[in-house]
């Protein structure tokens, strides 16, 4: 069971790493299990939301004008 | 006619620089990128078929060149700086592995997209991430290769990739909490 039982630095890691490449099933199962509990690491995930928005503007300003 | 486009073109050089800039992080090799650029441009200006803005155009033709620098280049543009090997991890989890402060609520990305602000503010804080990392970083977010491809380019393994990713993603975090989170209220005035 310890195999899905990963701590908060554990699961940060792979909700970032999630955007490099897809994450094995145990993975993924184990952030689903961790997010569904922690507080904490949903805050970060929704962090990762505001930035991944942001940086796709950013790109739209830098690539197409309006600056 | 001819003269209008060079003059065009000369105006959005400083624009083009700061961006050579913040991707490569090295002023010699930026300012390669944009007289490649600018040459490229001047050379072939019907090519500029006026179907986009001219600023799109450029910025298309200085990602290559951009490129080609980052080839050239690729051994000293992955040397890791102190900074760039700093563990940020260490600063914000508990041995245990426990967060040692609760994240912050950001609320909705909608939110903050619609302070134009906000975008300035990220990109000051893409321009004060460690060397290395900004340039793994703005290959992934501004260039669009793929984690792959930006191993390939800069010849290093994906774990060294990851890593550095890592802790670029958690720096723009902490640089966004202190410089925009924190420094405003709750509810926009």
């Amino acid at each position: 069971m310890s195999l899905f039982n990963r701590n908060c630095r554990e699961v940060t890691r792979l909700l970032i790493e999630r955007q490099e490449r897809r994450l094995g099933p145990v993975e993924w199962i184990a952030v689903r299990l961790h997010l569904g509990i922690c507080e904490m690491c949903t805050r970060f995930n929704g962090q990762l939301g505001v930035m991944n928005a942001a940086l796709s503007r950013w790109k739209s300003y830098r690539d197409g004008g309006d600056e | 006619m001819p003269d209008d486009f060079a003059r065009r073109v000369e105006q959005l050089q400083p624009q083009l620089l700061r961006f050579a800039r913040s991707q490569l992080r090295n002023d010699a090799w930026a300012e390669d990128a944009v007289s490649e650029t600018v040459v490229a441009a001047l050379e072939k200006p019907q090519s500029f078929a006026g179907q986009s803005q001219l600023k799109t155009w450029l910025v298309g033709i200085l990602k290559h060149k951009v490129i080609d620098q980052l080839r050239r280049h690729k051994r000293e543009a992955t040397v890791l700086t102190d900074d760039d090997a700093e563990d940020i991890d260490e600063l914000l989890f508990a041995a245990d592995g426990h967060w040692r402060e609760m994240p912050a609520d950001w609320g909705a990305p909608e939110d903050v997209l619609r302070q134009r602000q906000f975008i300035d503010v990220l990109e000051a804080c893409l321009d004060v991430l460690p060397p290395t990392q900004a340039r793994c970083f703005m290959m992934r977010e501004w260039l669009e290769f793929s984690s792959d491809e930006v191993c390939k380019e800069l010849t290093i393994t994906s774990t060294n990739l990851w890593v550095l990713l890592h802790r670029a993603r958690l720096r723009l975090r902490e640089c966004l909490q202190s410089n925009w989170f924190d420094s405003r209220p709750q509810v926009a005035a």
